[in-house]
């Protein structure tokens, strides 16, 4: 049996430098698929808010009627998935950690409007979203993966129509296609230009300003219906095919639960 | 006889990484029972299944435990794709072995580090861990991350590994033998060492296998059990290789089986780089999960066994993960038995517990 074996160890270690760093003054070494934290590219950015759902951490908030797309960066596990299902692969997956700090951060960006970039001359809708109406199949797919539903697709009547206001023209549901019949050529038109470009009209919403309550933004509104069923006092009414939006106001606490339900964020509380 | 005393042992003890509580119970100093007791940090993921999507739980799936992160995505991924009968590419296999057969490495050394920590030789743990950044740090490299890589997903690998990258791995590893050798024979030669090892918690191969014993902890008592040959996942058929037994049951067998993987785990890593096939890393995964499926893996610690059941919605029925911590505490309550209360907190660390995994 030896003694003191691990002496060579030791005596070797004692001539060498220290295996630590000087951390912060000697700089940590960052490798290349280091997984530090998310940034992104605003310019190209279409606020689909394809990340924020696809977030398995729900770190990522887009608000499209704000323009802004904010990340939690306590919250964020760095798993990459948005950057790999970002459309316009405008999220990057930086290889530096964030700055330590003391607080829980959410960090916003402000999302720019993008220019239009032709016109096209297309009478096709939505920021130039096509489809081949002659192999199309109508089975809904497109539909179901719009992010922003803007699609609607009828089988039994043959319809396919694209709401052009809620088109960010992501290419989500081009890729989602199986018959390959939907093309996203006649340029980038975004939702908000969209908007602007109609005229400032001004929101239309469930009940004037000033009064206090539950208000729902009827112009963006696209009856879902989710607010309904997340409402703990069962107070709303929903009807998608009248479009109608109802609120007993009675049954209504104000708890604001459907607030946050909505996807439109068309909810407020007054 | 003396008098019996009780002591309370954990949750909170500077040897525990994690919580779990002993009453020990005592006469001088002879321990005579131990009573375990866990559920300090139950975190209920595999609930969590019923709220996010098969592909997403992955992640989820991945952080029951920081040390064999790894293996559990891995675990996972395979019951999913077996419950889906998807084939995944054969590189992305290969992938797979390479990436846990480092994660061994790295819990290995990380393990001797805490056992020479338990017996109080803290200039061997500091050199221990010193040895098992380079690993980290090649984890890193090719995966992004140093404890959670997120590479594994259902139907493959997210991250591949060029050849130079392939050769630096075994470079590197074959560069750390020497210093991982310096290192062992400390374990394995030092008379102190070999003083708080030898003769201490012996389990026999009759008693591992009534307790049902497995990893490390059944290999040094004898029991020629290692999923890596008995389950067909990965490639481990094609890599001709026999498990690291010991005979004696002691602590010091445990603690040279797990030497030795070491040593095992680099020559796998050698093998499979050298065999790597050229080709896709992941297939593209489509419709949602019908069926059920288990799978057993070997881990650092031992067996771990997985399964998924799905009814063909994008959420899972059901996902059980059985961790090797759970199936080696019984043996450490045997052992325990009769041992020296000074040599407690060495037998609880030669279990190689990790609580987290075992109450996820």
């Amino acid at each position: 049996m030896a003694t003191f074996k691990i002496g060579k160890v030791v005596l070797k270690s004692l001539f060498k430098k220290p295996a630590t760093l000087m951390y912060p003054v000697v700089p940590r070494q960052w490798q290349e698929r280091t997984r530090g934290h998310i940034g992104i590219d605003e310019s190209s950015c279409i606020v689909c808010g394809i990340c924020a759902k696809k977030c398995p951490a729900n770190a990522i908030t887009v608000n499209r009627n704000k323009r802004t797309w904010s990340i939690e960066r306590m919250q964020c596990i760095q798993c990459n998935c948005c950057v790999e299902v970002c459309p316009k692969t405008c999220l990057t997956m930086e290889n530096q950690y964030t700055e330590p700090g003391g607080e829980k951060v959410v960090d916003t960006f402000e999302i720019p409007k993008q220019e239009k970039v032709a016109d096209g001359g297309k009478d096709s809708a939505g920021g130039g979203l096509t489809c081949n109406l002659e192999d199309c199949v109508y089975c809904g797919l497109c539909a179901k993966n719009c992010p922003c539903d803007a699609l609607t697709v009828d089988r039994k009547e043959k319809v396919w129509k694209v709401d052009e206001s809620a088109c960010v023209s992501c290419g989500a549901c081009v890729e989602k296609c199986p018959k390959k019949c939907l093309s996203l050529d006649g340029g980038e038109v975004p939702a908000a230009d969209k908007k602007q470009a109609d005229g400032a009209t001004e929101p239309a919403y469930s009940r004037p300003e000033g009064e206090d309550g539950l208000r729902c933004k009827l112009s963006d509104c696209i009856y879902c219906g989710l607010c309904a069923k997340t409402c703990p006092c069962d107070a709303l009414e929903i009807d998608r095919k009248a479009k109608t939006w109802k609120l007993n106001e009675d049954a209504c606490v104000n708890c604001g639960a459907c607030v946050n339900a909505c996807p439109k964020e068309c909810l407020e509380l007054v | 006889m003396g008098k019996r005393t009780i002591i309370p042992f954990g949750p909170q003890h500077p040897v525990l990484p994690e919580p779990i509580h002993l009453d020990l119970v005592i006469e001088d100093e002879t321990v005579v029972e131990a009573i375990p007791s866990i559920g300090f940090i139950h975190r209920g993921l595999e609930k969590l299944v019923e709220k996010k999507e098969y592909t997403e739980m992955v992640y989820v799936i991945e952080r029951i435990c920081g040390i064999c992160s790894f293996g559990h995505g891995w675990g996972y991924c395979a019951a999913v794709e077996g419950a889906m009968d998807v084939k995944i590419p054969e590189r992305a296999e290969y992938l797979r072995t390479i990436w846990h057969e480092m994660s061994r490495i790295h819990s290995h050394l990380l393990w001797l580090g805490l056992l020479a920590d338990a017996f109080g030789f803290e200039s061997l743990f500091m050199h221990c861990w010193r040895v098992r950044e380079t690993v980290l740090d090649l984890l890193e490299k090719t995966t992004g991350g140093r404890v959670i890589f997120s590479v594994c997903k259902v139907g493959g690998v997210r991250k591949d590994i060029d050849n130079e990258t392939m050769k630096e791995i075994v470079d590197t590893l074959n560069g750390l033998k020497k210093e991982i050798k310096e290192l062992t024979d400390v374990f394995l030669e030092d008379r102190s060492v070999k003083n708080r090892l030898c003769g201490v918690g012996v389990l026999s191969k009759e008693e591992a296998i009534e307790l049902g014993t497995v990893g490390p902890m059944a290999r040094a008592s004898g029991l020629r059990q290692d999923m890596r040959l008995e389950d067909s996942h990965g490639i481990y058929e094609q890599l001709d290789f026999e498990p690291v037994i010991a005979e004696e049951g002691d602590s010091y067998a445990r603690c040279k089986v797990r030497i030795g993987e070491i040593f095992q785990s680099i020559e796998l890593i050698e093998k499979a780089a050298f065999k790597i096939p050229d080709g896709p890393i992941s297939v593209e995964v489509k419709g949602n999960v019908e069926g059920e499926c288990v799978t057993r893996l070997e881990q650092p610690r031992g067996e771990a066994y997985y399964y998924a059941k799905g009814a063909g919605t994008k959420f899972l029925e059901r996902m059980r993960v059985r961790t090797p911590t759970n199936q080696n505490i019984p043996a450490l309550v045997k052992t325990l038995q009769g041992c020296d209360l000074a040599d407690v907190p060495m037998l609880v660390l030669t279990i190689d517990p990790c609580i987290s995994c075992t109450e996820r």
